[in-house]
């Protein structure tokens, strides 16, 4: 815990990574967010992915994707992000390509092909061979996407969980919801001219939930938090919690402004606005 | 022949009425002869008086005494060695004198090597007390001056000892033989015992003795010195981050009482520094206070009580307003405290036996939170040693001992699961939520035997038994130390240890870790020569050189296979590792000239239940350590040159987001197996002491890296690791000291 604190401080002290480009300027091919209409079920269904993708620079071409899913295999301990160790019948795979037209020309940032997922059986039959605990918090089941330039052959790398649980149907996940974005406290309608303070209206308020741990059922509270992303200008922020204001400093070139809310297990909505 | 008569009754008359004239023409001189700055009676030192050619030798309590001398003018003339020649004149007076004779030095720089002779342990190496205080680079702190010895890894950010090529959590800390939780404030900043309360830190590594276990890699035990009786004396002293006092004297004429006490305010610097950022900001600055406390009491001559007692407190508070990970932003606080309270009692029984028994208690409590996480970690500690020592006769001397330690825990915890392999943490955000409370001990029986069997063998055939009830289980070590002296100034030493070291950090915990676990095991191999060239002199060389090879078995890994029923297993055994060197420390001393040195060549591998061999973290190839020293008049003047050679680090070799998190998770290449650029320091330290008579102030300026070289030491990466730098060490930092004492 001391070497915890200790890194962090140094790391404050000697400015790492200063240098680097801000997370929340967008550029290259990058995979954003991966929505997922349920975050979380309780018994085998369709789950459709919505893959929030940005490739400023990209050009008009297409994107070649193979994805794959399956049950954590333990990363938390470990284990690689794949689905190469997992049992035939709990994995699901598939492959395509998207073409970058449906995109805005400008900035190459949107929402890409939606995916269906279908959760088989056997993953449940799988839930429920594990422990009580496992099955009540929820199963990671994991959709791992790859996209690649079919013209660079730059590649980039996202995965997400689907919870998989034994919760009732009121009790599951369900994704957050967001406002418009606002700039110096109106809805923002135009690129910005000048520095100004930008939000995010209306952000659905963290939910508490059931954890089952060592100590019994925890009644825990959801961490909400906003990024942002841009293809001009910049935040001073990467990311900010409910109710914090961040600030948007504009360059010359009008482009997108785009923010992507989450709950911290699963949950995720996104707005993009684009001048 | 009546008038020679007459004469000699005239003369006669002349001396009876002139003598007692004469009488008041004679006074008697006294006075006190003390050491200049620290008052110390100085005996049996002749003290001149002229014209009268007078000689008088003071007593121990530096008292002198000229019975006759003419009443008039004199001089009193003082030249012992060591000392500034003293030459005073004085007019005709009745009052008693008080000299004060200058030191020509008033401190030596000068590592102690272990001397040739038998000894209780060959591996040990001792840092007096002017050792470390005037070690450049160490800012006068007893531990920081250990990283001058050889086998000890260097490190950029932190200070713990690492000792040849273990694991950091491989080095235990121990106070007069017990245990404490935390040697460091903030992890490195400075040792938690105020330096002049300390009389030396004896480094244990290879096949260090049966006394001590519990650790792979070797024992720093801090030895507090008893307080001064000869009168209070007083100590104050501040540098850039922290000030403090000492005080210690005789409370009658059986006991005497030390009392030291520091606090910090580098965080006011910290504060300032966070007000430029826009993401970083302190709540609360980070604050330490530490004191310490001994009492002494002679019972008898044979009979001693000492009690020591030291408190420690860390407190710190922080916001990250954005970090990289969501889950480590927010409010950051953190407090560390821990006492302990140590009362030992030891007694010679006669000329061939005596024994000590001293006991251990404290409490630590750790407490760290993260926004809504937390980590609360109390614990209470009893621990005990006792050794009996019985000479059978001149050749063969046995000790004797049993150390325990009992721990009473309660974990409360609420963080995200990580998984560290290869020293690159990740984790998927889930949070581990646990309320544990439990105990565990440990407790050693031990027994060494010291045998001369000849003028030129000596060797102690060791055994250590220790029961670690964390996994149920006895061990047996066999320990053995031997010396074979080849001439008068060389001797051979070899020593042999086998260690095991239980879980640690909740390894073997069903929460966090593996029930099933076992201990991690060690032997240790160490053959030594060493060399003294000076021949009896203090000036001259003196050469250690030791080859060390240890072989360990049954390492604590993690793995993410998993028990049917899906159960994560998260820890093994399986891995081993071998580590290999050679070590060599030097000196040489010429008359106002110091110079140190010490290297190590090491090798230190690791595999893991694949199979497949890597460095580990600490596996630095060469370490070299060169001082020098100058002592001129009240100067002195020393420097340190730094060279090692860049350890190894895990490279990153792509990254995948998690779109949960929001946060780029790093896929590790092959462990260890590149390596950061060498590390290159200069350190520079210049003291100054000012002499007065009844007190001494001493002020340096040591210069930590002052060719302000980057040494990178780390690698920063940027928000998806696409793209990366070498993250530069400490820079230059200078540090400016005061200390006065009376």
């Amino acid at each position: 815990m001391k070497l915890i604190l200790l890194s962090i401080l140094c790391c404050f002290l000697v400015s790492c990574g200063d240098d680097f480009e801000k997370k929340s300027k967008l550029s290259g091919l990058r995979v954003l967010a991966l929505k997922a209409d349920t975050p979380e079920i309780n018994s085998a269904s369709t789950v459709t992915i919505t893959p929030l993708i940005s490739f400023v620079g990209g050009g008009s071409g297409s994107l070649n994707y193979l994805w794959e899913a399956c049950p954590d295999p333990g990363i938390d301990y470990g284990a690689d992000i794949s689905c190469d160790s997992s049992q035939a019948s709990l994995k699901l795979s598939g492959s395509g390509t998207f073409g970058l037209a449906a995109l805005s020309a400008t900035s190459n940032t949107g929402d890409a092909t939606s995916l269906s997922v279908g959760i088989p059986a056997d993953a449940f039959t799988y839930l429920n061979s594990l422990d009580s605990k496992t099955q009540f918090n929820g199963l990671g089941y994991l959709f791992i996407i790859k996209y690649t330039d079919s013209v660079s052959g730059a590649s980039t790398k996202a995965f997400r969980s689907i919870k998989l649980s034994s919760k009732t149907s009121g009790e599951l996940n369900v994704n957050p919801t967001n406002g418009s974005i606002q700039f110096n406290g109106s809805n923002i309608s135009s690129y910005p001219s000048s520095k100004g303070d930008i939000s995010v209206a209306n952000l659905s308020e963290s939910e508490t939930y059931d954890f089952d741990s060592d100590i019994g059922i925890q009644s825990l509270k959801e961490n909400m938090f906003v990024s942002w992303y841009s293809t001009t200008g910049e935040f001073l922020f990467n990311r900010t919690d409910i109710g914090e204001k961040n600030t948007f400093t504009p360059s010359g070139t009008a482009g997108v402004i785009l923010i992507v809310y989450r709950d911290g297990r699963g949950g995720v909505t996104s707005s993009l606005v684009s001048f | 022949m009546l008038l020679d008569m007459s004469l000699k009754i005239r003369i006669l008359l002349f001396l009876f009425i002139l003598t007692p004239l004469s009488s008041f023409s004679q006074v008697s001189v006294k006075g006190t002869l003390l050491e200049k700055g620290t008052r110390k009676p100085l005996g049996q030192v002749n003290v001149f008086l002229l014209p009268a050619k007078l000689k008088a030798v003071t007593d121990a309590e530096g008292k002198f005494l000229f019975p006759d001398v003419k009443d008039q003018a004199f001089e009193i003339i003082v030249n012992s060695s060591g000392y500034i020649k003293l030459q005073e004149k004085f007019k005709r007076t009745d009052e008693s004198l008080e000299l004060y004779l200058e030191k020509e030095f008033y401190d030596v720089f000068e590592t102690v090597v272990t001397g040739v002779g038998i000894k209780k342990d060959v591996t040990k190496k001792s840092l007096s007390q002017k050792d470390f205080l005037k070690a450049p680079g160490a800012q006068e702190d007893p531990i920081k001056a250990v990283q001058n010895l050889p086998g000890v890894a260097s490190q950029s950010f932190s200070s713990q000892i690492v000792i040849q090529g273990s694991a950091a959590d491989d080095t235990r800390y121990t106070l007069e033989g017990h245990e404490i939780p935390l040697v460091f404030h903030f992890g490195g900043l400075t040792s938690v015992v105020v330096p002049t309360a300390v009389e030396s830190v004896d480094y244990l590594s290879a096949g260090y003795g049966p006394e001590y276990g519990r650790a792979l890699g070797g024992i720093i035990n801090l030895n507090t010195r008893k307080p001064k009786t000869d009168r209070w004396h007083g100590e104050g002293f501040l540098d850039i981050t922290k000030t403090g006092v000492l005080s210690e004297g005789p409370i009658n004429d059986h006991s005497s009482l030390l009392l030291a006490g520091r606090i910090s305010y580098f965080g006011k610097i910290l504060e300032k520094a966070a007000e430029e950022m826009d993401d970083f900001a302190v709540t609360s600055a980070p604050e330490f206070n530490d004191l310490y406390l001994k009492y002494h009491h002679q019972i008898s001559d044979s009979e001693e009580l000492s009690l020591d007692l030291i408190r420690s407190k860390d407190t710190l508070a922080f916001i990250i307003k954005e970090g990289d990970d969501p889950n480590i932003e927010g409010n950051i606080s953190n407090e560390t405290t821990f006492y302990r309270f140590i009362p030992s009692y030891s007694k010679k029984i006669d000329d061939r036996n005596k024994y000590k028994l001293s006991l251990g208690y404290g409490e630590d409590n750790i407490n760290f939170n993260i926004g809504d996480r937390y980590f609360d970690l109390e614990t209470t500690t009893a621990s005990q040693r006792f050794e009996w020592e019985h000479k059978y006769n001149k050749n063969l001397t046995q000790y004797f001992g049993i150390d325990s330690q009992l721990r009473n825990y309660r974990l409360q915890i609420r963080l995200p699961s990580f998984n560290s392999q290869g020293g690159i943490n990740t984790s998927s955000g889930q949070d581990s939520i646990a309320d544990i409370e439990g105990d565990y001990w440990e407790t050693a029986g031990y027994i060494r035997n010291t045998y001369k069997y000849s003028d030129k063998l000596s060797f102690s055939p060791n055994l250590r038994l220790e029961y670690f009830s964390s996994v149920e289980k006895a061990y047996l070590m066999p320990r053995l130390n031997s010396t074979y002296t080849l001439s008068s100034s060389t001797e051979l030493n070899f020593a042999y240890g086998r260690y095991y070291q239980a879980p640690q950090n909740g390894e073997a915990s069903k929460e966090f870790g593996n029930p099933e676990i076992k201990s991690e095991k060690s032997d240790h191999f160490y053959l030594s020569v060493i060399k003294d060239f000076r021949e009896g002199s203090n000036q001259g060389s003196l050469l250690d050189v030791g080859l060390f090879y240890k072989n360990l078995d049954d390492l604590i890994i993690q793995t993410s296979d998993k028990k049917s029923g899906g159960t994560p297993i998260r820890n093994t055994n399986g891995g081993t590792g071998t580590v290999y060197g050679m070590q060599l420390q030097g000196s040489y001393k010429k008359n106002e000239y110091t110079f140190l040195a010490s290297y190590t060549y090491l090798k230190s591998l690791r595999k893991d239940d694949s199979g497949d061999e890597y460095p580990s973290e600490f596996d630095q190839t060469h370490n070299i350590n060169l001082i020098g020293v100058l002592e001129k008049s009240r100067w002195s003047f020393s420097t340190r040159l730094r060279f090692v050679s860049g350890g190894p680090y895990t490279p990153i070799s792509e990254s995948i987001y998690n779109s949960d998190q929001d946060i780029y998770v790093p896929i590790r290449g092959d462990f260890f197996s590149k390596r950061y650029e060498d590390f290159v320091q200069l350190d520079f330290r210049i003291d100054r002491k000012f002499v007065y008579k009844l007190w001494l102030l001493s002020a340096y300026l040591d210069i930590q890296n002052i060719t302000n070289n980057k040494n990178g030491q780390g690698i920063s990466y940027n928000f998806d690791y696409s793209k990366s730098e070498a993250a530069s060490g400490i820079p230059i930092f200078p540090i400016i000291g005061l200390r006065g004492e009376f």
